[in-house]
């Protein structure tokens, strides 16, 4: 029995981030600090003929203009294709893309220089619709990769026959608009000069390892010269998982070509417009079935929108792909997906990760498939969900830890759904319509065979002489409470108290790569990591204490604080204490290798993660068929996942995922037009607020996963990824249209009402 | 305790602040419009003159004929004054939807007013009740009605070096005061309007004796629709007329396009919240 997994310790970086007291990156200086500030291009397209620094230069506040010819090492961004500049040099392929960077004395006088730089541009032709991308003869947009930057393919069973002989078949077309992830900070960096011509680079992020790597590309200067400090991280949601390698390489080549720090922050406007947000998707898709609600069939096509870079694309593509038919099993799966290159600001992670798209897509189906079946969508799920025994869409045989029915089923009681969905009595009290919508989805979760070479974990862990603990790992804390549940789990392996465990602060030079913190995944790789490192450092304590109290160390039992051996007992202190004493090494290292995942890239089969978690989304509305307006009652939100360390951590990843999926589905309408994004702020991109957010009750199911900590599969992104289409298929049940458009606004739910009418 | 330092130059009475400005620039009052563009039109916080303290303007006068508000007293403080419940109820309902407790405890009226933006919620209500704008510069005051007093998008009749002093509503009598705001935004709050209304009502038996009926960001200043407001006058609230007057309505908005909604809808929803707006009409106990 744990003693510590399953309970809810107070988050232990909770305090200092509700007085103020944390720092965060904007929050520091140092001696000598410059300032610096991007001059970016305002063409989707344009060719670069001359940059003229002069009038800035002017400026006695000025540094330094710094261009692309300046960079010292490679021009290049690594992240998977290589193909982005860390400045653009002859040509500018969105607006915002890097052109110059400006340093100066203090940051207003950076500001104002960056509109001195005269860049001569002669505009070109721009592509910013992604089907049009996909034109023949369409002008190439990414030099490097042409217009497809990424393609995966799916092809199991035989789709046509299948189609052809099923009894109902259901298509659609789903569209999903941009998502920004509205951290409440903003992307920041300082690059510090170090003694040997080293740079030190502290900054907000999710993936210092990343950073690291693109220092080195940009500087040409050995890794071991290079460190790169986590601050203190408001937000990321994926926005700082690839996007912070591009004002960290600026910062870092401006502090080594200057000599000084140099601070680099943007401002709410600069961020929404030049960083990464989620890929706007097109998604076709259709189900064939028999008459008994046997899903025998899916064929599907995905086409993301991913702006004039890579990016991180090819992945955000591969992980929507493989999941794009849903949690079912289902004999005859096609899919065919591309990642298109447009003028636009280069697309990136995101929490859902190219699931959200699709999710959207096929759940809002599986209710028309429903529809047509005449059958309840809850009841088609079931029939068709996956579970032991059972492949996914990729072939994948289930062998453990399948809780999908049973979160089905928890989900549909919890949301009263017979009740709710048979209602007669429609029209509600205020005069709005009520409905109530199921949705389901699986996801693979860590990095998978998308990532498999990146997906492994280390750790460190050393005990100190009072019995406190310290451990280090390089995946980081961004407010999803990663310290304090690896915390919980060091403690609880090693036997000690939680509130003595610190976890050491984020420098690479410091901590081991543990990879990166994405894909739901550090809670499980970390955690093995740091259980690795605890159970060699445990037996090192009960080596000694089983020495001491002259028994046999198979005899000795351990609870958090303390270890007995029979009826002697002797606190997790004193032992250390006797450790110390005997003069060995209370310190080990650990490390986890996610197990092996096989693909085959020829027909898309294989086991494309080691472990999925199982979700499903009940959710109740109220829909004003008037103005259009709906109104979210409560949200029942289910998740199989495995073992839940922190209880009160798991709640909230559930609820704040759900008010983020909230805003994805009616909210967050992020306009552009030919690249330009309009209104790049927060009156003109509507996020919900306190008010806005219903009941959201969590439903935890724990099927444990014998490759986790404790039975533990991912969370963090699972809670976003099924909202839209529960919403979705709760306003069909309220009023009976079918929005499939993302957002669902007002003015779409009443355009979809009139063209029934 | 947390404070926002703004290096603004303060004011403590009218006179002085009329000085300062004539040296320095441009009225800073709630700050919730002006600090948030003070970015974009290159103001810096020294060029503000802050009038949110002066005694003077902080009062809210009643006499048998009218009520002013004056030029700095807070969304939330007009919200609480018990002539502004009894009297001007749809004023109160504006309040109770503007923005958010933080904002509507600096944010005023005469603000809202002096931004004019046709989505500003304070303004629609002060629309439908009639209200007359007080001003005094160097050279002396003026009173011009709110109508002409605002001239298009963000563009008033505001004279440089010129205050608005107060908002003068008239006060109706023989009936009881009847009102109601709608608003329709992305979210519940913290919304900018994508189309509202307002309405005053001065009920006598059972019947409209007077009726004001204001819609916001639909065109480029907020519109009073009169012919609506006259088709009512003597009439019974009912469902019907109701019907018929948001018809009108819709009839007579030209509305516009723009970031935050489409003509279509603004059209369409216009006429349902002037009914819905009708119908709803309340006091407040
Ligand atoms: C988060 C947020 C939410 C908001 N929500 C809403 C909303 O729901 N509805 C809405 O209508 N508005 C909203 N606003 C806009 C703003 O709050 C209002 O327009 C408010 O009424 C402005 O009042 P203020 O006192 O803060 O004006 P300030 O910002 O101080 O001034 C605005 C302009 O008026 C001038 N001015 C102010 N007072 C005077 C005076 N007495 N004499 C002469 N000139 C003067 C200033 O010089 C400036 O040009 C919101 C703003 C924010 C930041």
């Amino acid at each position: 029995m744990t003693k510590i997994i399953g309970t809810s310790p107070l988050r232990e970086d909770a305090r200092v981030k509700i007085d103020g007291a944390a720092k965060y990156v904007d929050d520091l200086s140092f001696p000598g600090m410059a300032y610096a500030m991007l001059v970016r291009s305002p063409f989707p397209h344009a060719k670069i003929s001359e940059i003229d620094a002069s009038h800035a230069l002017e400026l006695p506040e000025v540094v330094a203009v710094i261009t692309a010819k300046d960079i010292p090492g490679k021009n290049k961004i690594p992240i998977v294709f290589d193909d982005q500049p860390c400045l653009a040099e002859d040509e500018a392929r969105y607006i915002g893309e890097p052109v110059a960077i400006v340093v100066a004395n203090d940051r207003r006088t950076a500001q104002i220089a960056a509109t001195l730089v005269s860049v001569k541009y002669s505009e070109l032709p721009a592509i910013t619709d992604p089907l049009l991308s996909l034109a023949e003869g369409a002008e190439k947009v990414n030099p490097v990769l042409g217009n497809i930057l990424s393609r995966h393919k799916v092809n199991k069973g035989d789709v046509d026959s299948a189609m052809s002989i099923a009894d109902v078949v259901v298509e659609g077309e789903y569209k999903t608009g941009y998502q920004e992830h509205a951290y409440i900070e903003t992307q920041g960096v300082i690059a510090v000069p170090e003694n040997e011509g080293g740079i030190a680079l502290y900054g907000s992020m999710q993936c210092p390892f990343y950073i690291h790597k693109a220092l080195g590309y940009v500087l040409g200067i050995p890794l071991s010269k290079l460190r790169v400090i986590q601050t203190v991280t408001g937000g990321a949601f994926g926005g700082k998982e690839d996007f912070p390698s591009l004002p960290a390489t600026h910062a870092a080549i401006a502090a080594y070509l200057t000599s000084r720090p140099v601070k680099l922050v943007m401002t709410r406007e600069e961020d929404i417009l030049c960083s990464t947000k989620r890929h706007p998707g097109i998604v076709r898709i259709k189900y064939g079935a028999r008459r008994d609600g046997t899903i025998i069939a899916c064929d599907a096509e995905y086409i993301l929108n991913a702006g004039a870079w890579s990016t991180l694309s090819p992945i955000v593509l591969w992980r929507g792909t493989v999941h794009s038919g849903g949690p079912y099993r289902i004999e005859n799966f096609r899919v065919d997906a591309k990642a298109v290159a447009t003028n636009s600001v280069p697309n990136g992670a995101f929490r859902g990760f190219g699931q959200p798209q699709v999710c959207f897509a096929n759940e809002s189906l599986i209710d028309e498939l429903a529809v047509k079946l005449g059958m309840d969508p809850v009841e088609l799920r079931l029939r068709n969900a996956l579970d032991i025994g059972l492949e996914t869409l990729t072939n994948h045989v289930i062998k453990e830890s399948c809780g999908l029915k049973k979160v089905i089923s928890l989900v549909r009681d919890e949301v009263k759904w017979l009740e709710n969905r048979s209602r007669k009595e429609r029209v509600l009290s205020n005069g709005k319509y009520y409905g109530v919508g199921f949705s389901a989805a699986f996801y693979g979760t860590g990095l998978g065979a998308g990532g498999k070479k990146i997906d492994r974990s280390g750790a460190f862990l050393q005990v100190a002489f009072d019995g406190s603990v310290q451990i280090a790992v390089g995946t980081t804390e961004m407010g999803q409470g990663h310290n304090t549940v690896l915390s919980m789990i060091a403690a609880e392996e090693l036997g000690a108290d939680v509130k003595k465990v610190s976890m050491l602060p984020i420098d690479t030079s410091r901590v081991p790569d543990s990879g990166p913190t994405v894909a739901s995944r550090a809670t499980m790789m970390s955690g093995q990591a740091i259980r690795d490192a605890a159970k060699q450092v445990r037996k090192i304590i009960h080596d000694v204490v089983a020495k001491r109290l002259g028994v046999a160390v198979e005899t000795l039992e351990f609870e958090p604080g303390v270890i007995f051996s029979g009826a002697k007992k002797i606190t997790f202190e004193e032992a250390v204490t006797w450790c110390f004493d005997e003069r060995v090494h209370l310190a080990a290292q650990g490390w986890f290798k996610a197990p092996n995942t096989e693909w085959n890239s020829e027909n898309g089969l294989g086991d494309a993660y080691y472990a999925y978690t199982y979700t499903a989304i009940g959710a109740e509305v109220a829909v004003d068929k008037e103005t259009g307006e709906v109104e979210v009652l409560r949200i029942v939100s289910g998740h199989d996942i495995g073992k839940a360390i922190n209880r009160r951590e798991v709640e909230g990843q559930i609820q704040g995922g759900a008010v983020q999926g909230m805003g994805y589905a009616l909210y967050e309408d992020l306009v552009s037009t030919n690249g330009k994004i309009i209104r790049p702020n927060f009156s003109g991109y509507i996020i919900p607020t306190a008010a806005d957010i219903p009941e959201i009750k969590p439903v935890i199911v724990e099927e444990p996963y014998e490759g986790g900590p404790f039975g533990a599969k991912g969370l963090g992104e699972p809670p976003l990824i099924a909202i839209a289409p529960a919403i979705a298929n709760a306003i069909f049940d309220a009023i009976g249209v079918r929005i499939k458009k993302l957002p669902m606004t007002p003015e779409r739910i009443l355009e979809t009402l009139e063209a029934v009418r | 305790m947390f404070q926002i330092h703004i290096p603004a130059v303060k004011a403590f009475s009218v006179k002085e602040a009329l000085k300062l400005i004539e040296e320095n620039g441009k009225v800073l009052n709630g700050g919730t419009d002006i600090l948030v563009i003070a970015k974009e039109i290159g103001i810096s916080a020294e060029k503000l003159v802050d009038i949110s303290g002066i005694e003077e303007l902080k009062q809210i006068e009643v006499s048998a004929k009218k009520i002013v508000i004056g030029g700095a007293v807070t969304i939330d403080e007009a919200k609480n004054n018990p002539i502004i419940r009894s009297e001007f109820p749809a004023l109160v309902f504006a309040a109770e939807q503007f923005a958010s407790p933080q904002i509507r405890n600096r944010a005023t009226w005469a603000g809202n007013i002096a931004n004019a933006s046709p989505a500003g919620d304070g303004m629609t209500a002060l629309y439908a009740y009639d209200a007359v704008i007080q001003l005094r510069s160097k050279n002396g005051r003026r009173e011009i009605p709110l109508t002409e007093f605002v001239k298009g998008v963000r563009k008033t009749e505001l004279c440089e070096g010129e205050i608005i002093t107060g908002i003068i509503l008239p006060r109706g009598h023989g009936g009881e005061h009847f009102g109601s705001f709608i608003k329709v935004g992305q979210r519940k709050t913290l919304a900018i309007s994508k189309v509202m209304v307002a309405v005053s009502a001065l009920i006598k038996a059972g019947k409209i004796k007077k009726i004001g009926i204001a819609l916001g960001a639909v065109a480029p200043v907020i519109l009073r629709l009169t012919e609506v407001e006259q088709f009512l006058t003597g009439k019974k609230i009912d469902r019907d007329e109701a019907v018929r007057a948001g018809e009108l309505a819709r009839q007579a908005v030209k509305a516009i396009d723009d970031i935050r909604s489409t003509a279509d809808y603004r059209k369409k929803v216009a006429g349902v919240i002037v009914e819905r707006a009708i119908l709803g009409l309340k006091s407040i106990e």
